[in-house]
């Protein structure tokens, strides 16, 4: 004979019920809806190091993006059933369809799943947890709240699971509501793995079930195995295999995203192992988080907090306390009924922060092996196992701290973005430091094996991976994204043929763009991969490349060229002349400076990035004063559009006005271009002036107003004023600090 | 010469007969010395009907929780705060609580800057003293002392207000439940029934911060400002109908419209912000609250009545509205001539409110 067990998924009273009900029975053998082909993980199960919240992961070996979580806390009946089992020596049977054939099922469903979710987050709400649907129906919020009001007071176990059954089949004989084609399939293959359990010759056998299918399964009788059969007949079979993965609870709750979660793991844990303390280890908790934080809160609050809790409860007419009652009660006692500090901790008050454990000798693809050998010898540990983000501050100096950036650099390069660099200025690599911030999920462990089939160490894939993306695409910008992830990765091995690659494409593209925004990342690690310990040779040697090719290209790309397009150019420039600068070589200067003096001379260049390469020629003093006045003259003087004369102000100006007021020859040409312009035409040119000046601070303008009010060329009369440049103030208190550093005396 | 009839009448004598009902229909279990349990003492509150048909007027409306929250405080004997700004039935709730517990709202001391702490402990009848020397007799027991003999519930009006050092004598009567009397070598133990209700206002001048010792034995209650029109104007529309009961009014319709006009500028200038959340405000100091509101419709039906047209008019509201916005002459005044130039005249039939307003500041 059989019983029936419809429970609630993930649900601590229908566990405890489970158990009563389990030891009442003591059956022979014990069946759960659970997919048949993860079968073979139970023999992990009983490991005294497999703590729950652990989820078995299946997965289909051919297309990993077909994989299924099955997620069990300590607090799940199904966890529960299997530990009873495996305690008292039954055979433990996994009766659902089998995800083998669920993926087919799916693959042949037009178009594909893009995401694997939980199995169970597929199905409607109301299969998936019927009684959570009647406990809305009855007005409760926390659906566990009904449970406790309506079946924790009976005494007897079997009453309570056959009033489950009673309950579904009033819902599923509900008008108008038809079965799930999915739903169908997994209940024949229920019922048949049933009937071979009774024919195998067991004699009091237990079936735990979520509630909604008790029905299907208790009246047996009523479904002919030969129409279950021919519904199961035919179904294609895919090879999956499964294992056990860590889990939190922070991926059981409901709030994550998890639709078949629980609002509270926390509370619900609390409920199943201390059901009658529940209350008071809630308000200890939250005392030692509000500790945590900062905030006075005594054991004293959490004895005065739970009595408020059990009170409410009972002028609420509740037998215990729920979470909204204690939320209530904790804003009373231990809030002074402020919201801020409960918000501060309500996550990890709620939601919990505990992590499952998975023994290291299940066995792994060797890409996971590797990977946690790699975390251990990198002391990451603690963060992987963490539940919540952890900063992580590196010093690229220290060996050990250089092999973590690197590890996570590669995880991020295949695709598993367990660090978030959080201070990542673009383009530079001249920093010793790096601030990550760790949050493992437990679904990076499917793109890990995933990631398994381009080698079998972190290392391995990483390299393999960036060198197959770089053979997958031509586009310069996004090899040079690449080399730089493998230089930041540290996959030296890769690297010649990553910059191989590079070359070929440069050599290629006609885009000088392109070759110029490449051309700051290079810089970059020619310069600091030092830093990083890399072979840069390669680099060096492709930037003797590079540059030449930019000069010789640029000054063709910028004729002619609209404002937007030359916005475009303008921070690219900057970027150039910064990397030129950085590389230092007299090579690269000579070939650079020749076309910033092109496009500076060209009639045609667009007068903003002209007037920008005057004034980097004019900073590294290629060009002389009166010949830079001289360029000005004719930048403004052009009898043309005047806001053509603004653009080239407002590129030559870029970043200080100084300029203007040191350098005698230059004011006398910008003040007496400004009274030229015709009344008429000046508020045209107003705007655009106004962008050219609006960069400086505000004592530069003072300081130009007041030459421009005293009509005087600012070399003949005034030594530039620079102490009025500056608030004295301000700068007056940094000269004791000063002082001490260079070791003067008071004067 | 008939007894003139008693101005304001306590909370447990203007509902005797709710209370009666209450106590008759009452199954559930009572704390000792309470006069109903606390399932009653919530319906009272929030209204309800009982089951041989007697209705409950609400007495709060807002949120359920709050006032459970509060009951169930004061049914686990801890002593019960309840913070808020001006206006938020802080002092109305105290009343009614205690009268539906203790059957008795009288137990009041009212917090003032200069109080002492006799008026929380005992004085004495220095006549007697000095005649008698110290004595049984000669005590006179603050209504702190009297509630905890009584087992009765004591209320605090305005603790914030009281000065520190005296507050803190509170903490032996919440902690120990016992005022000691050293001077006749003796103490009042409180009997089971016995609590205190206190009332503070967190957002006023010169409030006294409690000491943390004495805050940790109290459960705290934020009373809010209500959340939504609806709620706010019906508060405004019971409460202005049962005070013009009481000053003898001549009966007429609760003014639902002007009360709604009313309410709604007190919200818009109190979030700065208007209903529609479109545009931003400029909002006065002044607190606004709903009592404030409450009072602005009484004083424009009483003027309506006696010198006016009988039924409230923009004309009759558009005094008391500017008094109880216009706090300071400056700021508060540019903040409601801004609100008048920029919604009042705007909006749809405003426009009489408009004229009264614009008139009136001239």
């Amino acid at each position: 004979m059989f019983s029936i067990y419809g429970i609630r998924h993930h649900g601590p009273g229908s566990a405890r019920s489970l158990l009563r009900a389990l030891q009442a029975q003591r059956p022979d053998a014990i069946l759960i809806e659970a997919p048949a082909d993860t079968e073979k993980v139970l023999e992990y199960a009983g490991h005294p190091r497999l703590v729950p919240p652990v989820a078995v992961l299946v997965y289909d070996e051919k297309d990993l993006s077909r994989a299924s979580y099955l997620p069990f806390a300590e607090f799940s009946p199904e966890w529960q059933a299997i530990q009873y089992g495996l305690k008292e020596s039954l055979p433990i049977i996994f009766m659902d369809l089998p995800m083998s054939m669920q993926f087919q099922l799916e693959a042949e469903k037009a178009g594909q799943l893009e995401i694997p979710l939980p199995d169970s987050e597929q199905e409607p709400p109301l299969i998936r947890d019927p009684m959570g649907y009647i406990a809305e129906l009855a007005g409760y919020t926390d659906s566990e709240r009904w449970w406790e009001a309506t079946f924790e007071q009976t005494d007897n176990e079997a009453d309570i699971f056959q009033a489950i059954i009673s309950l579904n089949v009033a819902l599923r004989e509900e008008p108008g509501r038809q079965e799930p084609p999915l739903n169908r399939l997994r209940e024949a293959h229920m019922r048949k793995a049933l009937r071979k359990a009774l024919k195998d010759g067991f004699k009091k056998l237990a079936v735990v079930c979520g509630a909604w299918h008790a029905p299907a399964l208790h009246y047996l009788d009523r479904y002919p195995p030969a129409s279950d059969n021919a519904l199961l007949k035919g179904l294609k079979k895919s090879k999956t295999k499964a294992t056990w993965i860590p889990w939190s609870h922070q991926r059981l709750a409901f709030q994550s995203g998890y639709r078949a979660g629980v609002v509270s793991p926390a509370w619900y844990a609390l409920l199943f192992g201390r059901r009658e303390e529940a209350v008071l280890w809630w308000m200890s908790r939250v005392a030692q988080l509000l500790r945590q934080e900062g905030i006075a809160a005594s054991a004293a609050h959490a004895v005065e907090a739970a009595r408020l809790a059990h009170t409410l409860a009972a002028l609420r007419q509740q037998p215990v306390a729920g979470i909204e009652e204690m939320k209530e009660a904790v804003l009373a006692v231990f809030c002074e009924g402020q919201e801020a500090p409960l918000k501060t901790i309500e996550s990890r008050l709620i939601i919990g922060e505990e992590v499952g454990e998975v023994p290291p000798d299940i066995p792994q693809i060797p890409l996971q092996q590797d990977l946690e050998a790699r975390i251990r010898a990198t002391r990451l540990t603690k963060a992987y196992q963490s539940a919540s983000p952890e900063d992580k501050v590196l010093d690229l100096r220290k060996a050990g701290h250089l092999e973590a950036s690197h590890l996570l650099h590669q995880l991020s390069l295949l695709g598993i973005p367990w660090g978030v660099l959080q201070e990542a200025p673009e383009g530079r690599l001249g920093n010793f430091s790096e601030t990550w911030r760790l949050h493992w999920q437990p679904e990076y462990i499917i793109r890990l094996i995933e990631a398994g089939m381009w080698g079998n160490t972190v290392y391995a894939a990483a390299s393999h991976y960036a060198r197959k993306r770089a053979g997958e695409t031509e586009k310069l910008s996004e090899l040079v994204t690449i080399v730089r992830s493998a230089l930041l990765a540290g996959i030296t091995e890769a690297f010649a043929s990553l910059i191989g690659r590079l070359e070929d494409a440069a050599a290629r593209t006609r885009d000088v763009y392109h070759l110029l925004e490449a051309l700051p990342v290079l810089a970059d690690i020619a310069r600091y991969g030092d830093t990083r310990q890399t072979d840069v040779q390669a680099v060096e040697a492709l930037l003797n490349h590079i540059v030449p090719r930019i000069a010789i290209g640029l000054p063709g790309a910028v004729m002619n060229i609209e404002e937007e397009a030359a916005r475009e150019w303008f921070p690219l420039f900057l970027q150039g002349n910064r990397a030129v600068s950085l590389l230092g070589q007299a090579a690269h200067f000579s070939y650079w400076n020749r076309a910033l003096g092109d496009i500076a001379g060209a009639a045609f260049a667009n007068p903003l990035l002209s007037g920008l390469c005057c004034r980097m020629l004019f900073d590294r003093s290629l060009l002389s004063a009166p010949d830079t006045a001289a360029r000005m003259r004719q930048a403004l003087s052009l009898n043309e559009e005047a806001e053509q004369g603004a653009w080239w102000l407002e590129g030559f100006l870029y970043g200080s006005g100084l300029l203007l007021i040191h350098t005698p020859e230059l004011w006398p040409v910008l003040d007496e271009w400004v009274a030229e312009i015709p009344e008429a035409r000046f508020p045209e040119v107003l705007p655009l002036l106004r962008r050219a000046f609006a960069g400086f601070t505000g004592p530069e303008r003072e300081k130009m107003f007041a030459l421009a009010r005293s009509g005087v060329a600012a070399g003949e009369t005034a030594t530039p004023d620079v102490a009025s440049a500056f608030g004295q103030k301000r700068a007056k208190t940094v000269l004791p600090t000063l002082r001490m550093l260079l070791g003067l005396e008071e004067d | 010469m008939p007894k003139p009839a008693i101005l304001r009448p306590h909370a447990e004598e203007t509902y005797a007969g709710e209370l009666k009902a209450l106590a008759k229909a009452d199954k559930h279990p009572r704390p000792a010395n309470w006069k109903l349990s606390p399932w009653a003492v919530a319906t009272y509150l929030l209204g309800g009907e009982l089951e041989d048909g007697t209705a409950i007027t609400p007495k709060y409306y807002g949120s359920r929780r709050l006032i459970e929250v509060a009951i169930a405080t004061l049914a686990t004997d801890r002593a019960l705060l309840l913070i808020g700004i001006p206006g938020t039935a802080k002092t109305w709730v105290s009343e009614h609580l205690a009268a539906a517990i203790s059957g008795d709202s009288k137990m009041l001391v009212q917090g003032t800057a200069g109080m002492s702490e006799e008026s929380l402990r005992y004085g004495w009848n220095y006549a007697r003293l000095l005649a008698e020397g110290p004595s049984e007799a000669a005590l006179t027991p603050s209504p702190v002392m009297q509630a905890m003999r009584q087992g009765r519930i004591a209320r605090v009006e305005e603790l914030t207000r009281i000065p520190s050092d005296v507050q803190d004598a509170l903490i032996t009567v919440l902690s120990e439940k016992a005022l000691p009397v050293p001077e006749l070598n003796t103490e009042v133990q409180a009997v089971q029934g016995f609590n205190i209700i206190a009332t503070a206002n967190d957002r006023d001048k010169g409030v006294n911060e409690l000491s943390s010792a004495l805050r940790r034995r109290f459960n705290t209650v934020v009373m809010p400002l209500p959340a939504s029109l609806e709620e706010e104007v019906t508060i405004v529309r019971n409460r202005v109908e049962e005070i013009g009961q009481a000053l003898e009014l001549p009966p007429q319709a609760a003014p639902v419209e002007e009360i709604r006009r009313l309410v709604t500028i007190f919200r818009e200038l109190r979030s700065g912000k208007t209903e529609d959340g479109r545009r931003k405000l400029k909002a006065p100091g002044s607190t606004l609250s709903t009592a404030e509101a409450i009072s602005v419709i009484n004083s424009g039906q009483a003027l309506a009545v006696h010198f006016g047209e009988g039924a409230l008019t923009a004309r009759d509201i558009a005094g008391s509205l500017l008094g109880s916005i216009v706090k300071d002459p400056v700021q508060d005044k540019a903040a409601w001539e801004e609100y008048l130039e920029t919604v009042v005249k705007e909006r749809e039939g405003w426009q009489d409110l408009y004229e009264a307003s614009r008139e009136l500041l001239g």
